[in-house]
């Protein structure tokens, strides 16, 4: 099966598996991280056709006609060729949680606000961050890299 | 090799074998606890003082950033970033200019040195990485001056470069002058410290270097370690804990998709799966039919009954004057205080990748503690060298601290000939880790006056250290010392009252009970803090004024009376009316002392929290950014169990399933928080986990404010 994960089309053998292992495993994207299994922490979080969705419920055959992004997609080369960072994960290196390890739902989830908005309002902020979960006690920093993400995706508008 | 015949590790080398340890300093364990030094004196035993000798490496290559090699694990706590800026302070170099990476254990660390825990690793590090980082430094100049042709009072070293002050011209990087340099290096040992007054980056600047890795998807945590021909592996776990393998039908595994091998090994309690794919393993899992006997069938009514204060009962830990007999005439005031079995929830479940060969075996594991890791593994393949590998860690607050991924992925890896990883599952690592164990506390106290006369506090605990790591000797060595060394933090009050008693009841549920974060102290302290509120009530005394009159202005005192009242003066304390839902407490730990207030409504029969004020001594604060974060993480963490969290265990099993019914704070809930450090030059000590212990406290007495309601557990139920 063919699936078309951060703008490229990548054979996959196990298309009944969850998606999280596809990216993980078998393409070794291991940005994608496994936190809770049932859906309820989004550090598995990837975009499928921009919705934020969590890979560890969803098998990959169900979304192979869609396109994936994940954490390991954003940023972009930049016009002398080095890598340019994608202004979410510019504003949470900014804003560096503790460990980590739950950063890439934060980050998509921050990715799916600001392309359905790129002002949104304070309430839209909290309720987007509300999505996931974070052992570290990072919340207030988290919010603080939402608001610099918002920030920064302002400025880079033509 | 360049063309100057300087092969990397030259500098290395040089050191080593010119018999001078020149950037390797010895590590002394100068912040321990003290508490726990002085009750094992008083009780006539030896602190056992911790091995020293560690090396702590920079690696010099012409042309390259200086590396720099940590032996600490980064779980979150920016230790990375803060050992980095202490040794970029004392080489004058940008911090940016340094590159870290985590140490192994062939890298020359002791594996000891390398376990990260108990908020030590600032204090005990602060002078070894500068020491090294200044002998680096000197011996570089000495070389710059050689090569300049100046004497060496001429050379400063500043940003990356030598340069000659008077001669703007005469300049040298670092790496130019490694990259020049012919022969053996001479190493200059003979250095001083900058004085904190001169300090430009300790303090000064936030950074976190593992933050654009991670930010891009591109960092290596234990479960995200990978090799080539990698296979994944599950292991069964017990119905019930203690319970033992006694037959596994492989039977029906046998033809399960991608299924490679599964290995059984009872006398060992072990059997698992290899397959093809994680989804694959699990599935043949599944299909084992395994046979149990035995373990506990204790739940939560049995470990309550069992942790129970019997009066009278258990070891005296430490004690004033004669309690008894303050206690023999007249009203003896006392409470009862519990705190429940609580789990870690540490985003990144436990994982390991081994690959083992007839002669080696080589783990990437998430894990605070490599050396446990090596011990757990060493016993079984006898002749092999075992390299651990840290990987990065997604959270550990100490359930990483024995965690045996890593043995069971050696087991599998051995059995097929490939590498495998073990990935456990967000249930397997819920319901079959080890757990904050449940505590009683009983407290009595007896006024006069509105002055406390006498004060006991006695404690009922399973294990925290000793769970998990039991000493020499065995249940003799802890029959000698008496107490668990991990539940009795926060157990000494910082108060001076005239006549009291410690006691201490040691405990054994069947339940696995470690290191949570912080230990004791959030239990301690919540039982503790709770009733100093009571007491000041009984004795009609702001809680404020109650508590600095058992403070007394002296040194031992000075950094938990400075924090008081800097919380009260963020707080505005003096001027809140009672009844408001305001509330107060204090603690010291590892040499830190943390005061908080905490503002509360009650809403509906909920607590909501509002705001949490919190001062804070630690000395020096070394990374500022990281340090706030420390703090904010602490306070979050000991919300969540002042709140919420609560491990129900049924017929010798966890009864929950994860974040489903074991639900932790969520953003929604979390309060505005006001953090302070009181300005410091005095060396660093812990911050990890010296916050989460007044939380609780803090925010229980602000609910009996609002309420008037006694509370006597966590989480609050009102």
């Amino acid at each position: 099966m063919k699936m078309k994960i951060n703008g490229e089309t990548r054979n996959v053998s196990h298309a009944s598996e969850a998606l999280l292992w596809i990216l993980h495993d078998e393409i070794g994207l291991t940005g994608s991280h496994l936190g809770c299994g049932v859906g309820l922490c989004g550090s598995c979080s990837v975009l499928v056709d921009g919705v934020l969705t969590r890979s560890c419920q969803t098998i990959a055959a169900d979304v192979a006609d869609s396109a994936i992004v994940t954490i390991d997609g954003l940023g972009s080369p930049g016009a002398d060729g080095t890598f340019v960072l994608h202004p979410v994960q510019q504003a949470f290196i900014e804003n560096p949680l503790q460990c980590m390890w739950c950063l890439p739902g934060h980050i998509m989830a921050t990715v799916e606000l600001l392309a359905v908005s790129n002002n949104p309002t304070s309430a839209e902020i909290d309720e987007s961050i509300d999505r996931n979960l974070c052992r570290c006690g990072g919340y207030p920093i988290i919010r603080a890299a939402v608001e610099r993400a918002v920030e920064l995706t302002k400025k880079a508008l033509p | 090799m360049n063309d100057k015949g300087i092969s990397r590790r030259s500098l290395l080398a040089a050191i080593t074998t010119g018999g001078a340890l020149a950037f390797g300093t010895y590590w002394v364990a100068r912040n321990g606890r003290p508490t726990l030094v002085d009750i094992l004196l008083k009780q006539g035993a030896a602190p056992e003082v911790p091995d020293g000798g560690i090396a702590l490496w920079f690696d010099l290559r012409p042309n390259l950033p200086i590396e720099m090699r940590v032996p600490k694990i980064e779980m979150g706590q920016g230790i990375h970033s803060a050992l980095a800026l202490m040794a970029a302070e004392e080489l004058e170099i940008p911090v940016s200019q340094l590159t870290v990476r985590q140490a192994t254990s062939t890298d020359a660390f002791t594996l000891g040195s390398m376990f990260t825990f108990g908020s030590s690793s600032v204090a005990s590090l602060f002078e070894p990485v500068r020491l090294s980082a200044a002998m680096l430094r000197e011996t570089l100049r000495f070389e710059a001056a050689s090569q300049m042709g100046r004497p060496i009072e001429d050379i400063a070293m500043r940003d990356g470069f030598a340069l000659v002050e008077k001669a703007p011209a005469a300049l040298l990087s670092y790496e130019d002058v490694i990259a020049a340099k012919v022969g053996p290096w001479v190493p200059v040992t003979s250095v001083t410290m900058k004085a904190p007054s001169d300090f430009h980056t300790i303090g000064k600047v936030t950074i976190r270097l593992d933050a654009q890795t991670k930010a891009t998807g591109r960092a290596i945590y234990g479960y995200n370690a990978r090799a080539n021909d990698m296979l994944y592996g599950a292991v069964l776990r017990p119905p019930r804990f203690g319970a033992e393998l006694t037959a596994v039908d492989g039977s029906a595994a046998i033809t399960a998709p991608g299924l490679v091998q599964v290995v059984v090994d009872i006398p060992k309690n072990f059997a698992g799966v290899v397959a093809a794919t994680r989804t694959q393993a699990r599935d043949a899992l599944a299909k084992l039919k395994p046979t149990w006997s035995g373990g506990t069938t204790n739940g939560d009514l049995d470990i309550d009954r069992l942790t129970t204060v019997s009066p009278g009962q258990g070891n005296v830990l430490d004690w004033h004057g004669d309690v008894t007999e303050a206690f023999a005439s007249g009203e003896v005031i006392r409470a009862e205080y519990r705190t429940p079995m609580a789990a870690h929830m540490h985003m990144e479940p436990v994982a390991a990748l081994a690959a083992v060969t007839t002669k080696t075996v080589k783990v990437w594991v998430s894990t605070q503690h490599p050396g446990s890791v090596k011990n757990d593994i060493a016993p079984e393949f006898p002749g092999h060298t075992i390299e651990v590998v840290p990987t990065a860690v997604g959270g550990g607050f100490g359930r990483k601290t024995a965690q045996h991924a890593a043995l069971e992925a050696a087991r599998l890896s051995a059995a097929v000939g490939k590498p495998v990883h073990v990935g456990w599952t967000r249930l397997e690592d819920f319901q079959h880790g080890f757990y904050r164990p449940a505590t009683h506390h009983v407290l009595e106290a007896r006024l006069v006056n509105g002055q406390v006369i006498g004060f006991r506090h006695q404690l009922a605990s399973a294990d925290i250290i000793f769970g998990r790591d039991p000493p020499p000797g065995g249940d003799t060595t802890i029959k000698l010392i008496g107490f668990d060394p991990g539940i009795v933090l926060g157990f000494v009050p910082p108060y001076h009252f005239k006549n009291s008693e410690l006691r201490y009841q040691r405990v054994e549920t069947q339940i696995p009970t470690g290191p949570w974060r912080g230990l004791g102290l959030l239990p301690n302290v919540f039982a503790l803090e709770s009733f100093m509120d009571h007491l000041a009530r009984s004795a009609a005394q702001d809680p404020l004024a109650f508590r600095l009159a058992y403070l007394p202005n002296d040194d031992e005192s000075s950094r938990l009376r400075a924090v008081l009242s800097r919380v009260a003066a963020m707080s505005g304390w003096a001027n809140k009316s009672v009844g408001q839902g305001w509330g107060l407490a204090c603690c010291e730990d590892v040499g830190t002392a943390v005061a908080m207030v905490a503002k509360v409504k009650v809403e509906s029969g909920a607590v909501v929290v509002q705001k949490v004020f919190a001062a804070i001594d630690c000395g020096l604060v070394v990374s500022p950014g990281g340090a706030r974060a420390q703090v904010m993480g602490s306070i979050i963490m000991g919300l969540s169990s002042t709140l919420h969290e609560r491990l129900i265990i049924e017929n010798g099993a966890v009864a929950q399933a994860g974040f489903e019914d074991y639900p932790i704070l969520r953003y929604s809930e979390v309060p505005e928080i006001d953090i302070a450090f009181i300005e410091s030059e005095a060396a660093p000590t812990g911050l990890g986990e010296p916050p989460i212990g007044p939380v609780a406290a803090a925010v229980a007495n602000a609910v009996t404010d609002a309420t008037g309601k006694q509370l006597s557990a966590i989480p609050l139920q009102i």
